[in-house]
């Protein structure tokens, strides 16, 4: 009986929240309330899939999604933001018939890399993607370690691992287990022989903090690894990109699925490979899974063109205390032929919390914007001279750095000056202050 | 005279971009006109520790913390010495731990410390996390910062800070850090150098030169100034609002 009522009061707070555009955790909050042990009483489909780690979650969940349905699977998965237990509650019951049976023959779960073990501590997943671990949101999460023992309470023994195979702090889920299958990148041509990043993750080994030695990199700690002293080591994947060719925009999986990209990031080559081991393991046809993931487009707002006055721009969402994804957006940023400007935005730390820290701009790789094609680099928001300081301490020319406290001000300036491409780089918190100011295409 | 700076254990102990404390320091002394000579060491190097000005350590996880201390105490006597002798110690975030004379781990674990001072920390499995605003006696300026652990330490004999906001050493407000001489730990994390201007002034003239007599046209960073200025602004503030 409280299962029933768990079930309708969360479809009706669903249902009156969609009219005032309330968030999508509170519906699953009061199911949870009603019937605590509600996700046990669920009649869940055979197969449950889930996405954690710290970057690239959102995007996988989107592509998998998107490759399900266009093969006939019917799926339910959250969005973005409603990735702990309440928001999943939420999309559980939401997909749940009165009885408590889901209509759906997946379920595919977005999983907060913290919150996990909640969710989990009452239905198990069949597969399980880990996609990377960096330092991330560290004021809350502490550090990516004290993240992985968060996870690890999450994977249980007949739960099929899906791991990154050149993140080693991910593959260290995988030490001792048979169940799991890898993803990860052969050697490639935008490989790096050096380390190259503000600091070193993947100096010690995870197993023994013995020393590590790398073959090569493919951004940051994130490469071909093994210890000098105990036997971990990078693993042989099951699921590769064997080639990337970024000046015809494709890479090969597998040495045959050829795929377009949308998107030149190494980010998306990652989430585009763990989707397709996902969808290949859940038995999709190969070949059919490469043409709906060619040239795919999120639609998740990461990524979005925009004009501002004679100026061209590409808004590239990176997040705020989490240094890897803005190297990613610099590193894209340098790749650039054509002559840019770039705008970092840091106004707001986090829109989910409060704090002032800025520690993590010390961790950026800030010289990578020192580079030709770059021309002047606008320093924005409340934390500018923090950005300004960090920024005199790169190879940074500092001639290039202007700074404005006011957004509106230097949206308003870059607007009235030049017509060279632009790059904005900032948070999901500080979007809106940039896009009210620019025309969307 | 040459002012001899060992970062140590930079190479693991770095989780929250401490090596900027370094990079400041380096660039205010010489800006001052002084000779400046950065050293580091290395995880797993061994090497004459005696004799540097400064000795800094920044923080890391629990687990590289152990690791980190395995190697250091064969730098006891040395580092205790040292302390004695007045030479200038910073350890932040949890290096402050391996100060004292023992830590006990989560699991109940005992590892023997450096003992420079009497106190013990336990780790727990709940994070702390916050901002923080912290006065020390002899400087004038509150210190802005950040405090990012899993542990309680106990029986400081003089701390370095009173929080006015944040955690302290048995995570409430009060005593934090600890002070002997001019050994310094705190729990603060990350570039606390960078983030107190009067902090990088401070931490200088202890460097055995008297700054103010011999380089009267000191340094000032725009870019520092400013943003300490924002960062108090805005943790007072959310003093008030709570």
């Amino acid at each position: 009986m409280r299962k029933i009522l768990a079930i309708i009061v969360c479809k009706l707070i669903k249902f009156i929240g969609g009219f005032v555009g309330k968030g999508s955790s509170l519906p699953g909050k009061y199911a949870l309330k009603i019937c605590p042990d509600i996700l046990k009483r669920v009649h869940m489909p055979e197969k449950i899939i889930a996405v954690t780690g710290s970057n690239g979650k959102t995007s996988t969940v989107e592509m998998i999604a998107s490759i399900f349905k266009s093969s006939g699977i019917k799926v339910a998965y959250n969005i973005e933001g409603s990735n702990q237990i309440e928001g999943v509650t939420t999309m559980i019951l939401d997909n749940c018939s009165l009885t408590g049976k889901m209509n759906a023959d997946v379920l595919l779960i977005e999983s907060d890399e913290r919150y996990a073990k909640y969710t989990f501590k009452w239905f198990k997943p069949t597969h399980y993607v880990i996609t990377n671990l960096y330092r991330d949101q560290l004021t809350r999460n502490g550090h990516p370690m004290w993240v992985y023992d968060a996870i690890k309470e999450s994977v249980f023994d007949d739960t099929q691992l899906i791991l990154n195979a050149d993140d080693p702090m991910v593959s260290k889920f995988g030490a001792n287990r048979d169940n799991v299958v890898w993803f990860g990148l052969d050697h490639c041509s935008t490989d790096e022989e050096e380390f190259v990043g503000a600091y070193n993750d993947g100096l010690y080994c995870p197993i023994c903090k013995a020393t590590m030695e790398y073959d090569y990199y493919h951004f940051n700690h994130i490469g071909k690894y093994h210890c000098t002293a105990c036997d971990y080591a990078r693993r042989d994947t099951d699921y590769s990109v064997s080639e990337i060719d970024l000046d015809n925009d494709k890479i090969v999986v597998n040495s045959k699925h050829e795929i377009k990209l949308a998107f030149k990031s190494i980010y998306n080559i990652y989430n585009i490979l763990s989707a397709f081991t996902v969808c290949s393991l859940i038995g999709i046809d190969e070949q059919k899974i490469a043409s709906n993931i060619s040239n795919y487009i999120l639609k998740n707002g990461r990524f979005i063109r925009f004009s501002l006055g004679e100026h061209k721009g590409t808004f590239l969402v990176s997040k705020h205390e989490n240094s890897v994804s803005y190297d990613m957006s610099f590193k894209y940023i340098a790749s650039q032929k054509e002559k840019c400007s770039v705008i970092v935005i840091v106004d707001a730390v986090s829109r989910k919390y409060f704090t002032s820290e800025t520690s993590w701009l010390w961790d950026i790789n800030f010289d990578l914007l020192e580079c030709d094609c770059v021309e002047n680099i606008y320093l924005c928001g409340k934390y500018c001279n923090d950005l300004a300081l960090r920024a005199e301490f790169s190879k940074i020319d500092k001639n290039k750095i202007k700074l404005y406290e006011d957004i509106n001000e230097a949206c308003d300036i870059i607007k009235n000056t030049g017509n060279e491409n632009l790059f904005a780089v900032t948070c999901f918190s500080d979007k809106a202050k940039f896009i009210s100011n620019v025309t969307i295409e | 005279m040459k002012i001899r700076i060992l970062h140590m254990y930079g190479d693991i102990m770095n989780f929250y971009g401490e090596y900027a404390n370094i990079s400041i320091l380096e660039r205010y002394l010489v800006d001052c006109g002084a000779e400046v000579e950065v050293d580091t060491l290395s995880l797993y190097e061994d090497k004459d520790i005696s004799g540097y000005d400064f000795y800094y350590m920044g923080s890391g996880t629990e687990d590289s913390q152990k690791t980190a201390l395995a190697q250091l105490m064969k730098y006891k006597d040395i580092l205790k010495k040292m302390s004695d002798d007045g030479k200038t110690i910073l350890f932040t975030g949890n290096a402050f731990e391996l100060l004292g004379s023992k830590i006990t781990d989560a699991n109940g674990n005992e590892y023997d410390a450096l003992g420079i001072g009497g106190f013990e920390t336990t780790e727990k499995n709940k994070r702390i996390t916050g901002d923080c605003l912290a006065k020390n006696d002899d400087c004038e300026d509150i210190f802005i910062g950040f405090v990012n652990k899993c542990s309680i330490t106990k029986g400081v004999e003089k701390p370095m800070f009173k929080m006015m906001m944040g955690y302290g050493n048995e995570c409430e407000l009060g005593d934090e850090g600890f002070v002997r001489l001019n050994t310094m730990g705190t729990h603060l994390i990350g570039p606390i150098i960078i983030k107190n201007p009067h902090f990088l002034k401070f931490i200088a003239g202890k460097l055995g030169l008297d700054i103010k007599k011999e380089f009267p046209k000191q340094p000032t960073y725009e870019y520092m100034t400013k943003s300490y200025q924002t960062g108090l602004k805005e943790l007072k503030n959310r003093i008030e609002q709570n």
